[in-house]
């Protein structure tokens, strides 16, 4: 079978992995706010921040974060190449946006290296693809620790009970959270599934490897057929497999697990806090925390 | 009153279109409480729509199915029916909910509304009497086939029902996870009481039943104790005696005194026992 981590429960007890699901989302929304705020290159100049400034900012707010992070995998048992490896599946997005940010840097730019055109090399463009890289790698590592710490059951319940007070005005909450639960379910069945069938088709010569991208593409129809064909088939045995456990809906049904905001979940607010406040406190120079720092830097170098 | 009843039952699928099909004719049977019964017949012969006519996933075109006296047409009673009627299917996969065993298992207790420590209570003792307790905080897509099998009988289980139908749920099994999953359907049936229905084309399995029906083209052919099994009209519908009934047969005509046997352990006491 093939690898996806993103997605996938990692089984094991530790304390993350014992937080209320609620607060983790809340945690992962605050992060991910958190790592919009770190500004980019070009609104900083126009603040009036240097380039040099700006760069050991970012650099120790980002720090901070990694070492958040690092923290928090620790603590949540989860080997470091598991988390890592949630960053494959988007490793060609961060590259390209990278590629781009460098070569068409529009903003104010101070050291050009070269410039041909549209295309332009600076100091100022590299420390912006740097900072955007930086920016997506951790808008990924958060969320896909979220779903190796968390069940989907506890995930999609989490979601549910946030959204609660959206079904006062008839957003069917419930039924987006078993739909979601449902699919994060589906998708190993599912890839197996396709495995399969791309293993049978082979079997009879198809050929799935050669041509062009069109070629590849439509080489796939023979594949995307039977497994539509075999997921709606899956879908109307489930639906019987509900019902017959009597399943009607949100009406009536209660949770095995209850959750609970406890002590846990308190000191992840207050840690969740600090983190944010520490990064502030280094983009915005607060008490000249980043100017002392820098100080201290080009007294090292 | 039997516990299930179906009387003179039909069911057409796509009524009316051009493809209608008339999966079952006319049927009545009776099942008792505590029974152990096999509902046999081979493909086409309308026996996997029996079992969804029983606990009201299907609703008989004519006549009228009666699970404890409630009638499976009034909708209003469907959530009781099928809390007294639970169906294990053929294919584990496309009847697990959710992606950790334990969840799974609660999925059915949890639409009761019962307390969660009730729940609790119920899931792990029904994953206790199939035996896959260790693995309750594991994903299912991992396990075998009869493993993931015994995981949606624990999640029919949890709801303790009175009877329990299991439509074709050896089927897609291999030998060992098919004796994994008879055994704990016959230790339920013994030790909890509960009803078993078995729809099957496998006959060593159905020998085990008390109670055999047998169906043929949405019909009723044969219903029975197990010496319906040494009947000549099975094979005319194309299904074969159990293997223990062919052998015991063949060595009887060379010669060999054996009584009569449904089931392998039998036969091995009766070779035992002429030697």
């Amino acid at each position: 079978m093939r690898d996806v981590s993103f997605g996938q429960y990692y089984p094991v007890k530790s304390p993350v992995h014992r937080m209320d699901a609620r607060a983790k989302l809340i945690f992962v929304i605050a992060y991910i706010v958190l790592l919009f705020l770190i500004p980019t290159v070009d609104s900083s100049l126009k603040r009036g921040v240097s380039l040099g400034d700006y760069t050991v900012r970012v650099a120790a707010a980002y720090f901070a974060i990694l070492l958040f992070m690092i923290i928090v995998v620790i603590l949540s048992k989860v080997p470091f190449v598991k988390v890592l490896k949630s960053i494959k599946a988007v490793i060609f997005l961060v590259v390209m946006t990278a590629v781009i940010m460098l070569l068409f840097y529009s903003g104010q730019a101070t050291h050009v290296y070269f410039e041909s055109g549209i295309i332009s090399i600076s100091l100022e463009g590299i420390m912006s693809a740097v900072t955007m890289a930086l920016r997506l790698f951790f808008l990924v590592i958060g969320p896909s620790l979220l779903t190796l710490t968390t069940t989907p059951v506890e995930l999609t319940d989490g979601i549910e009970r946030l959204l609660m007070p959206l079904s006062y005005i008839k957003v069917p909450v419930h039924d987006i959270a078993i739909i979601m639960s449902i699919a994060l379910r589906l998708i190993p069945t599912l890839i197996e599934e396709t495995d399969k069938i791309t293993n049978a088709q082979k079997a009879r010569c198809a050929d799935f490897d050669s041509g062009n991208i069109f070629k590849r593409a439509k080489a796939l129809i023979p594949v995307l057929v039977p497994l539509l064909i075999s997921s709606f088939r899956r879908a109307d045995e489930l639906a019987y497999a509900m019902d017959s456990r009597c399943y009607r809906g949100a009406k009536g049904r209660t949770r095995m697990k209850v959750m609970k905001f406890g002590i846990r979940d308190l000191i992840g607010l207050f840690v969740i806090v600090a983190v944010f406040f520490v990064v502030l406190m280094f983009i915005y120079d607060y008490f000249g925390v980043a100017t002392a720092l820098y100080k201290v830097a080009l007294g090292i170098l | 009153m039997s516990f299930i009843r179906l009387e003179n039952v039909s069911y057409t699928y796509s009524k009316g279109a051009q493809n209608e099909v008339r999966a079952v004719k006319d049927l009545s049977l009776d099942i008792e409480e505590g029974d152990l019964v096999a509902l046999v017949g081979h493909n086409g012969s309308g026996k996997s729509t029996v079992a969804k006519l029983m606990n009201g996933l299907l609703v008989p075109t004519s006549g009228k199915v009666t699970v404890d006296g409630m009638d499976t047409a009034n909708k209003n009673l469907l959530f009781d029916i099928r809390k007294n009627v639970g169906v294990v299917f053929q294919n584990p996969d496309n009847q697990m909910v959710a992606t950790i065993i334990e969840d799974d298992v609660a999925f059915g207790p949890e639409n009761l509304g019962l307390d969660p420590k009730e729940i609790r209570r119920r899931v792990d003792w029904a994953l206790k009497s199939v035996g896959m307790y260790e693995y309750r905080e594991g994903a299912p897509f991992r396990l075998s086939g009869g493993q993931k099998q015994r995981i949606a009988i624990a999640g029919v289980l949890a709801l303790k029902p009175r009877a329990m139908i299991l439509d074709e749920s050896t089927s897609m099994l291999d030998p060992v996870g098919k004796k994994e999953i008879m055994d704990i359907v016959l230790k339920l049936n013994r030790e909890e009481k509960i009803t078993v229905i078995m729809i099957t084309h496998f006959m060593d399995e159905a020998a085990l039943a008390d109670k055999i029906f047998v169906m043929d083209d949405g019909d009723l052919r044969l219903s029975g104790g197990k010496e319906i099994l040494l009947s000549p009209v099975l094979e005319q519908m194309g299904l074969n005696a159990p293997p223990a009934v062919s052998i015991a047969k063949k060595l009887r005509a060379a010669g060999m005194d054996i009584g009569e046997v449904f089931t392998p352990e039998q036969l091995a006491e009766e070779i035992c026992r002429s030697l």
